[in-house]
């Protein structure tokens, strides 16, 4: 029917079918490209006819269609960020100069410096693996109570025996067992649950929040609400393998995370703080990871005394 | 000084325009005679062409030109569709003479559209993530490049190559 066509071929006309919609086509650009080969003509009809087809067919194609992201959602509430004493937090962690500290009162605190991580194995076989820049403070002996600062992955047996709190922020994580990733940031929250279930609650909350296995729950201020969504439950700790992946995640968060590795503090201006993120960084040395969200993100950085702050940049 | 949006300016503008709006035509329907055809066609319709303001008035008139070659496009695609549909029908008949019955190339007609819209929804559903939420907004939600690229925090370019690589994938998933 047709003289062979190359990819190449296709790949152009897609991309020059994409341009058309611009205020400034170049149509002598386009016309150009038409003259230079049979084949191109015949390859631009196929993609025009295909894309007038897909309009036509909107609606009928529209029902049949999975709800992309829909599905991924399981609940949604109205939730308000509240400030935390993170004063009374960040002094804790400024006082922890040792990797593991007996802080007097029954307690142990593990802290791990930005790039690096740490394993820590509990008496009743449970283990905690504490990302970078990240704390944990728990009980001498009996752990039934633990506080985290930053991210950890944890394997704790499900046992309705023994009661065991996580307090991340002005969040409890409580009915443990067994994998799952907490996220805690000054400004967001993660809790992502790979196998088991167990429950998020808060005052802010309305109730509190059951979590299965492939189930995650994001909070973060600047978006004033908590969602549940469904998710790879694989990806939950990615961290642990030199990657993070993100899926809809709001780019505060992002930031908080790219903070515990790269060079310097990240934050996201507050105007594009609610944007969210898909995506996988990898970690490396860290370095890198800045440079690859603003690509992906179109942002722009500016330097803020030490750090780095995230802003919009102007686009075309 | 008439504006660029009213009837005589649009005209002015196509005679203006006229021999590079002929060129892109040859080269768009590789065929001299159909391109005068449609360069004609696009002065008639500028008579009962209702418009308002416009920014880029060469722009606009390419933009009809193209639109009208797509017409002409689907319009040849729809009677090679029933020439086939009734070549078919005619084997089928045998002795009954070259009469197309009504019902079953409209039964056999709803088959084939059921089953292509299937087709192209699941191949939208397995467009790599990035491409296929512009090209769902843009397709689907309706949305334009520029919402888009607001709404996904990337450049209006990043979203053109959204587009450009959902399309090159839904072409090879469909036509090939």
């Amino acid at each position: 029917m047709e003289p062979a066509m190359e990819d190449g071929i296709w790949d152009a006309a897609a991309r020059w079918h994409a341009e058309q919609e611009r205020e400034d086509c170049d149509w002598d650009g386009f016309t150009a490209w038409l003259e230079a080969d049979d084949r191109h003509r015949l390859a631009f009809d196929q993609v025009a006819l295909l894309d007038d087809r897909i309009s036509h067919a909107r609606p009928l194609i529209a029902h049949s269609l999975p709800a992309e992201g829909a599905e991924m959602r399981v609940a949604r509430f109205n939730f308000r960020w509240a400030g935390l004493g993170m004063a009374a937090g960040a002094a804790a962690l400024a006082a922890v100069t040792v990797p593991m500290l007996a802080t007097g009162g029954g307690q142990v605190a593990y802290s791990t410096a930005p790039g690096e991580t740490r394993s820590i194995e509990l008496a009743d076989g449970s283990r905690v693996q504490l990302a970078a820049a990240s704390s944990l403070t728990m009980d001498e002996g009996d752990v039934h109570e633990m506080t985290l600062k930053g991210t950890a992955w944890f394997e704790i047996p499900h046992d309705p025996s023994r009661s065991l709190v996580i307090h991340a922020g002005n969040f409890r994580v409580t009915d443990i067992g067994t994998k799952f990733e907490v996220n805690s940031n000054e400004d967001s929250l993660r809790v992502a649950v790979a196998e088991g279930s167990l429950t998020v609650a808060s005052e802010s909350l309305p109730r509190p929040v059951s979590l299965r296995g492939g189930q995650r729950f994001v909070a973060a201020r600047n978006l004033d609400l908590a969602e549940v969504t469904r998710f790879d439950g694989r990806e939950a700790g990615s961290w642990r393998h030199g990657r993070l992946v993100y899926q809809d995640a709001p780019l505060a968060l992002v930031a908080a995370d790219i903070s515990r590795y790269a060079p310097t503090k990240v934050v996201v201006d507050p105007s594009i703080a609610g944007r969210r993120f898909s995506g996988v960084l990898s970690i490396g040395d860290g370095s890198g990871l800045v440079g690859n969200l603003q690509q992906f993100m179109g942002l722009a950085a500016r330097r803020e005394g030490d750090g780095i702050r995230l802003v919009a940049r102007h686009r075309d | 000084m008439t504006g660029l949006g009213s009837k005589s300016g649009l005209k002015h503008l196509y005679e203006l325009h006229r021999p590079e709006l002929l060129r892109f035509l040859v080269a768009r329907v590789g065929d001299r005679e159909e391109a005068e055809d449609v360069v004609q066609e696009l002065w008639l319709k500028l008579d009962s062409a209702h418009v308002g303001p416009i920014a880029n008035g060469r722009g606009y008139l390419f933009r009809m030109a193209q639109n009208l070659v797509l017409d002409r496009l689907r319009e040849r695609r729809r009677r090679e569709r029933r020439e086939h549909d009734w070549t078919v029908e005619k084997t089928g008949l045998g002795a009954e003479g070259l009469h197309v019955v009504d019902s079953a190339p409209n039964a056999e007609e709803m088959l084939v559209e059921r089953d292509e819209i299937a087709r192209i929804a699941s191949a939208i559903a397995n467009l790599p993530e990035g491409a296929q939420r512009a090209f769902r907004l843009h397709k689907i939600d309706g949305l334009s490049h520029g919402e888009i690229a607001e709404r996904l925090g990337i450049s209006k370019s990043g979203v053109e190559k959204h587009m450009a690589v959902a399309m090159k994938y839904l072409r090879r998933a469909l036509l090939d």
